[in-house]
């Protein structure tokens, strides 16, 4: 059998940008939202991309750019399923350290449930999307 | 001749460190604090079932079946699963996939085709 896991989508962070993330990350980590909320935004969002009803450009600021560039080309917009207000199913989130979460977000699409996996970094201000699988 | 006589060729089972059930430490039982045998709960039988189909289940119909199959029912086990799988220590992906069959075994039924509404 072959395995079938896709290769996840990563950020390409450079060494600088890696320890200043680390640095910043507890000092910024209490003034954000919840991640669950932002992780159930970002999917729901990218899924009504997919589906032809949200333009791709309101993704780009949560995304760092290096996984923008490789995600923008991946993502369809249109065809896909209809985002309706039962595509919601879950949402997992672990924290292993404080300011970097990791979600699952699973969807309803179709009759299929489909997970989406993010890792989230805290920013300045905001989330970003480090990683994505899906 | 009598060196090579039965008795001297096959030990006594019953004396010595070769009774049954042996003391540990002796023979060939472990020694003590090693090999223990411990029993799971049927959420990380699942979860550990759900990682390991997740890295080589070519059919996701057929992983999902056996995880329903394996979870005889129990959906608050396999609710359960979905919540450890994502603590485990392995990549985002396996745990995605892990966790998406789990959901599939959980919530619904799998399509054939991904974008089908």
């Amino acid at each position: 059998m072959f395995p079938t896991i896709t290769r996840p989508i990563r950020a390409k962070l450079e060494r600088p940008e890696v320890s200043e993330r680390a640095d910043l990350r507890i000092h910024i980590r209490n003034r954000l939202p919840s991640p669950a909320a932002t992780a159930v935004a970002i999917t729901l969002a990218l899924c009504e991309v997919e589906a032809g009803n949200r333009s791709a450009a309101q993704l780009e600021p949560v995304f760092h750019h290096t996984l923008w560039a490789a995600v923008s080309t991946r993502i369809r917009r249109s065809g896909g399923p209809a985002v309706t207000v039962q595509s919601l199913v879950r949402v997992v989130v672990q924290e292993f350290t404080p300011g970097l979460v990791d979600a699952v977000v699973l969807v309803r699409r179709g009759s299929r449930i489909a997970a989406i996996a993010l890792r989230l970094d805290a920013a300045p201000g905001h989330w970003e999307v480090v990683e994505l699988q899906y | 001749m009598t060196a090579y006589g039965p008795a001297a060729r096959v030990p006594s089972l019953a004396a010595g460190p070769y009774g049954c059930p042996q003391a540990p430490g002796r023979g060939v039982s472990p020694p003590w604090g090693r090999g223990k045998v411990v029993r799971m709960a049927l959420a990380d039988v699942l979860t550990e079932r759900a990682l390991a189909l997740a890295g080589d289940a070519f059919d996701d119909q057929a992983a999902v079946a056996e995880l329903r199959d394996l979870a005889h029912g129990d959906r608050e086990a396999l609710d359960h699963a979905i919540e450890i799988c994502l603590v485990r220590p392995v990549t985002l992906a396996t745990r995605q996939r892990a966790i998406e069959l789990l959901a599939n075994a959980l919530y619904g039924e799998l399509a054939t085709g991904f974008g089908d509404a």
